[in-house]
């Protein structure tokens, strides 16, 4: 996306640098435009600004690396983003920049591998140095490089060099009990980095690796014997839902086409085929078009209202 | 400027909430190929309605084919049910890479728009790519996708519905409209957590206040003597001579205190009060009864609530309407209005009927612990109007036709 925005202005300045300059003015203009627009403009310009922020190369997609509080987080922020847009100030950070920060603060706030203070740090210096490094953490937030692991575990890596500063510092001023032994210094902190970045790859094994769903038959069979059941329980109501002057047309039997129907093949069940509408239609001699119409206007309610999709919690 | 044309498809990551969910509905399937269909589609209608969400435009999972088992079971439907518009917009999958999206002829018709949304094959994000308004093939290019911010004209000019009432006592009624003993009975109304798109404290607060009402009309109405004296009232109320009330011998019997009623002879009572008098607030009166005994009696008529969430300066309220057929042939209607934050209405809620000028043809205002307003009056077939609930300068219209 950005080489094609990129292609279209002069060869002479760097492609990316005006891509993503050209990405930042439309935006501020868009944010601009939003702030006075009406109820509709709004909703469409919100969907505008949030689509061209992603084509930002810097645009943070936490979504192989911190994953799941990723997920929520952006789902958060993006309910929020209408609301959030007045506190935008172009005149001190880029709009990307400032959703990154959003996106960073909600996803830290989500995630469970933040660093807990291991059991002996003063709460008070945990909460100060907490709040320092996240402060860091959004103000850099250009360095962050995926590459060498997730947000969370450079938070944690931050956030344990802040500890110890701020540790050493009231220890100096007030006196307070130091929590670390003094051999917890800088050096210990990369060495911990790492660790956990290489943790953090572990962490990708858990994300799902297709989208194959593999039914739960005894689940499927229990559903189709109660839909089969109401059928049957309900025949006459359902026989007389039908096409006018064909009164073989009816949801009773529509239905029943349609609803897999177990059957036993060498000694095995198995489901069977379920017709598809040209068969049905030729079945019952009547045009597609025209079963499939009171199938969906009509059948289709009565199921629904049947088994209301709360009855499946 | 960033012109529509320049639009590119929204990311958005999806949660393991997300895949749980479509996960469980597509689960009672019976191939793979069909539950991982049904799955990736629950996630391509997931997206959209996060996508909904972040315009401020509700929908309904609920009330959506794609997230009932036993509509996919006999269907292959992915729509999002839009409740502010009563539409259906259909949320179709497709793998990453593919240029074109199948989109079964059986979702061609009655869909406000088709969003197509590009599925990763792990369920962890989904890019909504675009839209069309309608689809008329079943391998629709994605070539033809419009920029996806125009979804928002589509759903903003959808037409004004207009619900007839006299569909109502056919039985033909729009899912938006739910029936009293839907509200009023919690435990045949559960409402699933994973449905998180619902508004569940609306949903029982309304049942809570539907329940309230009619639980304290009812132990006052029917405890002990109060039906029968209930039936006497309504019954000498009418207006007529002597010989027209005693047309049903029950009823003289039951005027004149000659005669213990069982429950059948009582509902037997209340259905020829309902049928026969021609005072619409004795048949009001006597229907209302009627439902209280038996609700799915068809002398009771049509009674219903929309439930949309409808919000009116902050305060969240519930329009019922209930029609009945007279025996002059022509329709009683009945408005009421229904506070859903507490037991009592705002002070100057105002419930109005405007003719199709868009005159008013009443108007009435909630005073100080009203629990509910209301007005009744008579129609024809296919005279319209509309039902406006109003506080201060915030006003909610439904448009009816009988």
């Amino acid at each position: 996306m950005l080489d094609i925005l990129a292609n279209s202005v002069s060869l002479s300045i760097p492609p990316n640098f005006m891509c993503l300059a050209t990405i930042q003015n439309q935006l501020h203009e868009l944010i601009e435009q939003f702030h006075t627009a009406d109820r509709r403009q709004q909703r469409k310009l919100v969907t505008q600004i949030l689509s061209l922020a992603q084509q930002s190369d810097e645009f943070w997609q936490g979504i192989s690396i911190d994953a799941e509080p990723y997920a929520e987080a952006y789902q958060a922020v993006m309910i929020s983003l209408p609301r959030q847009l007045s506190h935008f100030d172009p005149s001190k950070v880029t709009f990307v920049h400032w959703l990154n920060c959003l996106l960073v603060e909600e996803t830290l706030a989500r995630s469970p591998k933040i660093w807990r203070g291991g059991g002996n740090t003063d709460p008070a210096i945990y909460a100060e140095a907490k709040q320092i490094a996240m402060n860091e953490i959004l103000n850099k937030f250009e360095q962050y490089n995926p590459q060498q692991g997730s947000v969370t575990n450079w938070f944690n890596f931050i956030l344990k060099k802040r500890i110890l500063d701020v540790t050493k510092d009231w220890g100096g001023k007030g006196g307070r009990e130091v929590p670390f032994n003094e051999d917890y210094g800088e050096e210990h902190c990369t060495h911990q980095f790492e660790q956990l970045t290489s943790e953090s790859d572990k962490i990708k094994i858990d994300l799902p690796k297709s989208s194959n769903i593999t039914p739960d038959i005894s689940l499927t069979r229990n559903l189709i014997n109660r839909v089969r059941k109401w059928a049957e329980d309900k025949h006459s109501e359902l026989r007389q839902c039908c096409l006018r002057d064909r009164s073989e047309v009816n949801c009773y039997t529509l239905i029943l086409m349609r609803l897999p129907r177990l059957i036993e093949r060498q000694g095995e069940f198995e489901f069977s085929d379920v017709p598809n509408w040209k068969m049905i239609a030729t079945e019952l001699n009547v045009p597609e078009s025209t079963v499939r119409c009171h199938f969906k206007d009509k059948c289709i309610d009565h199921l629904k209202q049947a088994f209301p999709a709360s009855s499946y919690a | 400027m960033t012109s529509s044309t320049d639009l590119r498809s929204l990311f958005i990551p999806l949660t393991a909430a997300d895949r749980e969910q479509a996960e469980r509905l597509a689960r009672l399937q019976v191939t793979v190929e069909e539950a991982t269909q049904v799955y990736r589609n629950a996630l391509a209608v997931l997206a959209t309605a996060q996508y909904l969400k972040m315009l401020d435009i509700d929908s309904d999972l609920e009330a959506s084919y794609s997230f009932n088992p036993a509509v996919q079971l006999v269907a292959d439907m992915a729509d999002l049910y839009i409740p502010e518009v009563r539409r259906r917009i259909e949320c179709r999958s497709v793998h990453p890479g593919e240029d074109s999206v199948y989109v079964p002829e059986e979702v061609w018709e009655d869909r406000l728009g088709f969003v197509i949304v590009q599925v990763k094959d792990d369920g962890t994000r989904a890019d909504l790519l675009g839209f069309v308004p309608e689809v008329s093939v079943e391998q629709l290019s994605l070539s033809y996708l419009h920029p996806l911010d125009g979804l928002v004209d589509v759903i903003e000019d959808a037409p004004t519905l207009v619900t007839i009432l006299s569909n109502w006592l056919r039985g033909k009624v729009s899912e938006a409209w739910r029936t009293l003993t839907e509200i009023a009975q919690p435990s045949a109304n559960k409402w699933s957590p994973a449905f998180r798109h619902r508004s569940l404290p609306q949903n029982n607060e309304l049942a809570q206040q539907i329940g309230r009402h009619y639980s304290e009309r009812h132990r006052v109405s029917l405890e002990g003597e109060g039906l029968r004296q209930r039936i006497q009232q309504l019954y000498s109320e009418q207006s007529g001579s002597a010989s027209e009330k005693a047309a049903h011998p029950l009823m003289a019997q039951i005027v004149r205190g000659e005669k213990e009623i069982s429950e059948s002879e009582t509902i037997e009572a209340l259905v020829h009060l309902v049928q026969n008098t021609l005072d619409v607030k004795i048949q009001i009166k006597a229907a209302e009864l009627l439902w209280m005994l038996a609700p799915e009696h068809p002398a009771t008529g049509a009674w219903r609530i929309l439930d949309q969430g409808l919000k009116l300066e902050g305060y969240p309220l519930a329009l019922m309407v209930a029609v009945l057929p007279r025996r002059d042939g022509r329709l009683l209607v009945l408005a009421r209005t229904y506070s859903l934050e507490s037991s009592y209405l705002p002070i100057g809620t105002t419930l109005s009927g405007l003719d199709e000028a868009g005159n008013d043809f009443f108007a009435v205002q909630s005073r100080r612990q009203d629990n509910y307003i209301q007005y009744y009056f008579v129609g024809d077939y296919k005279d319209s109007f509309s039902l406006q609930m109003s506080i201060g300068a915030s006003k909610l219209a439904e448009n009816f036709q009988l």
